[in-house]
Formats: structure tokens, C-alpha cells, sequence
């Protein structure tokens, strides 16, 4: 089972994603887990047990935005490094260069196209 | 002593008069006479015959008067000033020597005013010098001074130095005789150096003989004699007897009082001699008594008897003349008092006249010189109305025009702000966009779902659908009515304030154009970014402000933020972190708004000038320059507030909105 870490300071999208990935969560070849902000994230991952495989985040948060969570997951978790995936309704090129210099593994716009990011889960 | 008694012996005695300056000529009057007889003359000769006639004739006083008046009216007939001043004056001298003081003022007045009008200095103070001459004879000494005063004082700008020599003379006899001693003796000192001048040698010893006098009253007795000698040889040479008697005897008073009586004696006899052979009868009377007095003393009873009974006899005679002359001058002195009193009241009735003229006069000239005023003032009033008015037309199509472009500033700040919320408008509106459709979808996803478990009558997969389904709608209404706020929002920021306050939450309002602002700079300027920090007192609930308006102000100062940390971002410092703060605090009945920034902060020379309307330190076009000034005004005439400002330069900002609530 892959365990997901959403970053998104919009609260709904737990909800979208728990009913998006319903299937998924129920036959529990998906795991979510949903935090509201970069510093709730860096928390959650401090827990030993709530490593996840895969992040997802939000690049523009108040506070601590995504790119600066993605610089602390990419220094401080080496080993195995977690899958990262910055998602932002800015399709720019400069967030994208920063996000893959910082180590991103890969790059969303909203809105989030499910299917193709079903087919990346899988992946 | 002897002071007072010689002053009595010259009263009257040796006034100067001018027809004794002037040598009269009765042989020239009788040849003239002739002329003027034979007639055919025309008035210019007429006019200077009856003038020499008038002056010369001395032998008949009564003819030598009737050419004085025929000068008169020949002179009036003609228009002549000249001739007319001569006849009333020679009129005068005439009267005066029949006696009629009163006749004689009378026409000498009319003389000098004649004299007056005419310009004819000379005439003038000839004139008030026998005038002077007229109330010393009535013993009336403080018109006679006043008027010897003025008769010198216009003399003197005349160019007959005789003529003022014997006013002046004239005037230290009367104050000789009204003891005034050391102004007399100033007189005749005067006087005597004229007429040495000009060699009239009768002037001359009448004014060393009165010097004298005036050193016997002083009790000066060597100077007295010594002047009193003098005078008197000079005027034996002259063969004028009348004062030399007056001296003589003057000289035996002063050695009668030195107790020298035989001297005393000598002087008084000459003098008594001199009288008797000239018929002298006051110097007889005066110097008999003289005599009596000496004889008396030297113990010589008869000799003094016997002057002393020719004294008595002299006197009765002197006294029955005077007794008569006396009532005659009473009755003068009378009638020259009522024409004085009459003179008086005409000058003070012309003094009258003048002074109502000249007032007239001067009310007259002050109302024209008002209306003038007046008139200019007005003619002035008008144009200055007129450029007034020109100017208020002009200043209110300025005001018009200054409102409309006002207007329009306002306009085109909250349009360039409304601008630079755009792309963060669309961001947010984005963000519920994509929950509606996404649930939407999810929904469908959920619905077809539902069919499939109905199918296979699994109703409580149905039920948790259905519960799924609904919260979803829930959702999808939550966030249609996000972006419908947002939207209206915006509209609201575009349009004019309503004016009314509404309770609304503060920290929604500036969380949200916080928001707001950051995705319309990360719109416009990709590589912009800043971390932006909110610290909201969620005690303060809501509070009763514009919201749009206030909207606006939070707006500005974020945007204003977020521009200061770029500027200086852009200068690249070490370790620079760009950060935006928003905070929100309620104290004292107060809620405090704060929106700092880590930026360059504002340079304190331009610190006073940031509420400024059209003040801006950003470059040309980007700023209208009325963000600040609009947000004050909001905050302190909008809500009665406070917009304050803490700065440091090069550490950053802080703005901070106190609201009373």
C-alpha cells in the first residue's frame, strides 16, 4: 500500500481526494494522509511511523510555501528520499525550474487531472 | 529820587511824528496850489498835486484837510490804492492836529488796510505807527505797544529805514512811559544807530536825549548826563528848543537829587529861560517849580515864593487848557474806544467770516475730496468685482475640473489596484472553481455508483453514497458562494463607497486581500514570492467599518508591502527573506491593523509627504500617488481612526490602522 501525503492549505481537498480515490482507499492500495500547511507536513513527517512514499503539496501556502517544504523534505529525509509532487495553479516556468532544482519529482497544475494522476500513482 | 517824575516830563512831548521826518513846504504847497487851480489836469496829475497839496499845506489846516479828502475821493473814483492809502493817512494826520483822535484813528485804519491791500509795506506800517501814535496820546499803552509792534515788524521788510527808525523810536518812548525800561532803552539804542546811518541828526538826539532818560529812571546818573549832553548840544545846533528844555531840566533833577543845587539851580534856570523866550509854557510851569524847589532847600524862601507863585499861575493857565483838553481827549478816548471796540468786532465778525468760509471752504474741498475718494473707490470696487468675479469663474471651472479629475484619479487608483488584484482574483477564483468542478464530477462519479449498488440492492453502500453525494453539494454550494464573494468583492472594491458601516470580520477581510495581493503580484511577476505572515486576534469578531473601503486600505498597504520587499529582493542582500506580516490586535477599546514589511523602509525625508496626495517614490506610471492619501483620509474622516507609520531605513515598515470600535 503507497502512502500519500497531501500539503494543501485548502481543507477540502481532503474530502476531494478521499472520494476521488475512494476505490483506491477502500481495496487500500492507497493510503492518504492530509496536512493544512508546510509546517503541519514537516511535523507529520517527523513521526517515524507516518513516512510516506509519495508527497503531494501545494506550492503557495501561507507561511511556509511549498517549494521552502520541499527544500526540508529533500535535505532531511534521504533515505529513501519520498516521492515529491508540486502541485500549484501557477503553471510557470520559474516555479517549475525551482521546484526541480530543489529536487522535485514531478510537476502539477490545477485543476489536478485525476486520471493522470492515478496513472502516476501507479507509476 | 527822581525815578518816575522825568518820565511825566516827556509824556507826549517827543513822539517823532513823520510829517516832521518828511520837511513840509508851504512855499511848494502855494505854487502847487496855483497849478491845481488853473485845472485841465487829468486824474494822474490831479491825483499827485492834491498829495503834495494835502502833505504841504501846513499853514491852513482846514484847506491842507479838504485836499487830503479830495485825494480820497479822486483816489476812490479812480481806483487808485496808491494815492487812496496817502489821502487817508495825510486825512488823519490832519484830524490828528485839530484834536479828533478819533477821526484821525479812523482814517489812519483805513489807511493801513488800504496800504494792505495794496502791497504798500511801507504805507501799512506807516499807517500802524500813527495809529500806535493815536492810542499813546489815550494813553491806551497796550494797544498803543501792540500796535508799534506790528508797524516795526512790517517796516522792517520795507526799504525806509527813517520811517522804521521812528516807529521804533516812537516805540521806546511808550515803553519809557509805561516803564519798561530796559525794552525802551533797546528801542532807542536801535533807533539812534538808523538814524546815524542814514544822518538824521533830530532822530539822532531824540533818541541819545531819551537814552538818557531812560538812564535817570535807572538811576545811571553819570550815563544819563553824559547822553543828556549830547542830545542836548546836538539839538541846540538844530535849534529844536522844546526837548532841549525837557533835558535841561532833566539834567536839574539829577543834580537836585546828587544834592549838587547848584547845578540843580543852573540847569533849571536855562531851561526856564529857553521856555520863556520860545513860550514854552509847560517848561515855564515845570521849570518854575524846579526853581521853587531849589530856592526852598538852599534856604532862599522868597526866591522860592516867587517860582513857586509863576508855577501856580503857569499851572492854572496849563490846567484850564488841559481841563478843557482833557474833557475834549475823555470824549476821544471814549469815541476811540467805541471805534476800537467797532474795529474789534469787525475784524472778529471778518475773523468770523473767514474762519466760516475757510470751514466751508475746507467742508466744501473734504466732500469733494470724499466723493472723489468715494467715486474712485467705487470705479476701483467695480474692477476688482469684475476681476473677482472673472477670477471665481475661473477658479470654479478650475474646481469643476479639478473634481472631475479627481474623480478620476480616484477612479484610476482603484482600477490600477483593482489591476493589480486580477491575477490574484483569479487564483482564488480558480480554487473553488476547481472544488465545484471537481466535486461535481465526483458527485456523477458517486451518482453513477449509487445506480450500480441499487442494481445489486445494497442499500446501506447506497445510503453512505448518498450522505457523500450531499456533502458534496454542500461543497460545491460552499465554494460557488466563495467565488460569488470573491466576485462581488471585487465589484465592490471598483465601485464608490456606499457609506455605510457593517459589522464585518476584520481578519477574513484582511486575510483575504492579503490573499488577494500576493496571487495578483505572483500573477503579474512570476519570480516574485514573499512569506507572508498572519497573526490574527480572533477576539475581535466583528466590528463595524466600510469593508470595502477598509478593504482598500489593507490592500494598499499589502500591496505597498509586498513592493518593498521585492525592491529590495531585487538588490540581492545575503540571506535576504521577503516577508509580509498581517496582524490584527483589540486593546483598549481599539482594533489595531498592522501590515509591516522587512523591506528598505520609507526614507525620513519623505516621510512627512506620504500622505500626500499624488506623493509616490515608486517610478513614473506605476504609482498614482493617491494610495496613502486616500487611505488616511478612509481611516481618520471615514471611521475616525488613525493611520500611523513606523519606520527604519533599510529594516522595513509598519503600518498600523487603529479603529475605535
Amino acid at each position: 500500500m503507497m502512502k500519500i501525503l497531501v500539503v494543501d492549505d485548502e481543507r477540502d481537498i481532503q474530502a476531494l481526494f478521499e472520494q476521488k480515490f475512494r476505490k483506491e482507499i477502500k481495496d487500500k492500495s492507497l493510503e492518504f494522509a492530509f496536512a493544512f500547511s508546510g509546517e503541519e507536513a514537516l511535523s507529520y513527517l517527523n513521526v517515524p511511523e507516518h513516512q510516506a512514499v509519495l508527497i503531494l503539496s501545494d506550492i503557495n501556502m501561507p507561511g511556509m510555501s511549498g517549494l521552502e517544504l520541499l527544500h526540508h523534505i529533500k535535505q532531511k529525509f534521504t533515505a529513501p528520499p519520498p516521492v515529491v509532487m508540486m502541485i500549484t495553479a501557477y503553471g510557470d516556468a520559474d516555479n517549475y525550474n525551482k521546484a526541480k532544482n530543489l529536487g522535485a519529482d514531478d510537476f502539477l497544475t490545477k485543476p489536478v487531472d485525476f486520471n493522470y494522476l492515478k496513472e502516476k500513482f501507479k507509476h | 529820587m527822581f525815578k518816575g517824575k522825568l518820565c511825566i516830563l516827556l509824556i507826549s512831548s517827543l513822539c517823532l511824528s513823520l510829517p516832521a521826518v518828511f520837511s513840509q513846504d508851504q512855499k511848494v504847497a502855494d505854487s502847487l496850489a496855483i497849478i491845481y487851480n488853473k485845472g485841465k489836469l487829468n486824474d494822474t496829475a490831479r491825483l499827485e498835486l492834491l498829495r503834495q497839496l494835502s502833505f504841504n499845506e501846513v499853514k491852513d489846516l482846514n484847506l491842507s484837510l479838504k485836499y487830503a479828502e479830495e485825494l480820497i475821493n479822486l483816489s476812490i473814483r479812480t481806483g487808485s490804492d496808491k494815492f487812496l492809502h496817502s489821502g487817508y493817512f495825510q486825512k488823519g494826520n490832519k484830524k490828528r492836529l485839530f484834536g479828533d483822535l478819533k477821526e484821525a484813528l479812523d482814517a489812519y485804519i483805513k489807511s493801513a488796510e488800504v496800504a494792505r491791500i495794496d502791497n504798500n509795506a511801507k504805507g501799512e506800517g506807516n499807517a500802524y505807527g500813527a495809529i500806535a501814535d493815536i492810542y499813546s496820546i489815550s494813553k491806551n499803552h497796550p494797544n498803543a505797544r501792540h500796535y508799534y509792534k506790528k508797524s516795526i515788524a512790517i517796516l522792517r521788510v520795507s526799504n525806509d529805514s527813517v520811517a522804521l527808525a521812528s516807529a521804533i523810536l516812537n516805540a521806546g518812548e511808550e515803553f519809557m512811559n509805561s516803564h519798561i525800561y530796559d525794552t525802551a532803552y533797546a528801542y532807542f539804542e536801535e533807533s539812534k544807530i538808523i538814524f546815524e546811518k542814514r544822518n538824521y541828526l533830530t532822530g539822532k538826539a531824540y533818541s541819545i536825549g531819551n537814552i538818557g532818560m531812560v538812564y535817570a529812571n535807572m538811576g545811571e546818573s553819570n550815563l544819563a548826563e553824559k547822553n543828556l549832553k549830547e542830545a542836548i548840544q546836538i539839538l541846540e545846533d538844530l535849534e529844536d528848543y522844546y526837548p532841549i528844555c525837557v533835558y535841561l531840566l532833566c539834567m536839574a533833577d539829577i543834580n537836585y537829587e546828587k544834592g549838587e543845587d547848584g547845578k540843580a539851580l543852573n540847569y533849571a534856570m536855562r531851561s526856564l529861560t529857553i521856555a520863556r523866550q520860545y513860550g514854552l509854557k509847560e517848561q515855564i510851569r515845570d521849570g518854575s517849580l524846579k526853581l521853587s524847589e531849589i530856592f526852598e532847600r538852599s534856604g532862599n524862601p522868597a526866591e522860592s515864593y516867587k517860582y513857586y507863585k509863576n508855577y501856580i499861575v503857569y499851572r492854572d493857565s496849563i490846567n484850564n487848557i488841559k481841563t478843557v483838553q482833557s474833557m475834549a481827549n475823555l470824549r476821544t478816548d471814549f469815541e476811540v474806544s467805541q471805534k476800537q471796540l467797532e474795529v474789534d468786532l469787525l475784524n472778529h465778525q471778518k475773523q468770523n467770516q473767514r474762519w466760516w468760509l475757510i470751514t466751508i471752504a475746507g467742508i466744501l474741498f473734504s466732500t469733494f475730496v470724499l466723493l472723489f475718494v468715494l467715486y474712485r473707490n467705487n470705479k476701483n470696487k467695480q474692477k476688482v468685482n469684475a476681476l473677482l468675479q472673472k477670477q471665481k469663474e475661473k477658479v470654479e471651472t478650475t474646481l469643476t475640473k479639478l473634481k472631475a479629475a479627481q474623480s478620476q484619479l480616484i477612479q484610476a487608483e482603484k482600477m490600477a489596484s483593482l489591476g493589480e488584484l486580477t491575477a490574484g482574483i483569479a487564483h482564488e477564483i480558480q480554487n473553488p472553481l476547481n472544488f465545484v468542478n471537481n466535486f461535481s464530477e465526483v458527485n456523477s462519479e458517486l451518482i453513477a455508483e449509487m445506480k450500480d449498488e441499487i442494481d445489486k440492492g445494497n442499500l446501506q453502500e447506497v445510503k453512505i453514497l448518498i450522505n457523500n453525494i450531499a456533502e458534496n453539494e454542500q461543497k460545491i454550494t460552499h465554494h460557488g458562494k466563495r467565488a460569488d464573494a470573491i466576485v462581488k468583492g471585487m465589484l465592490q472594491h471598483s465601485r464608490s463607497s456606499s457609506g455605510g458601516k457593517e459589522p464585518t470580520d476584520i481578519n477574513a477581510l484582511a486575510d483575504e486581500y492579503l490573499r488577494l495581493a500576493y496571487h495578483g503580484l505572483r500573477a503579474k511577476d512570476k519570480s516574485f514570492n514573499a512569506t507572508m505572515k498572519t497573526d490574527f486576534d480572533q477576539s475581535i469578531g466583528n466590528i463595524n467599518i466600510i469593508p470595502q473601503d477598509i478593504g482598500r486600505v489593507i490592500l494598499n498597504l499589502i500591496t505597498n508591502a509586498f513592493y518593498a520587499v521585492t525592491d529590495k529582493k531585487q538588490l540581492q542582500p545575503a540571506g535576504y527573506e521577503p516577508t509580509v506580516s498581517v496582524s490584527t490586535r483589540k486593546a483598549n477599546g481599539k482594533v489595531e491593523i498592522k501590515v509591516s514589511d522587512n523591506g528598505s523602509g520609507i526614507p525620513l525625508k519623505v516621510l512627512d509627504k506620504i500622505f500626500q496626495p499624488f506623493f509616490t517614490t515608486k517610478p513614473s506610471g506605476q504609482g498614482t500617488g493617491l494610495g496613502l492619501s486616500m487611505s488616511y483620509e478612509i481611516i481618520t474622516k471615514g471611521h475616525g481612526g488613525e493611520l500611523k507609520v513606523d519606520t527604519k531605513e533599510g529594516e522595513g515598515a509598519e503600518f498600523t490602522i487603529v479603529l475605535p470600535v
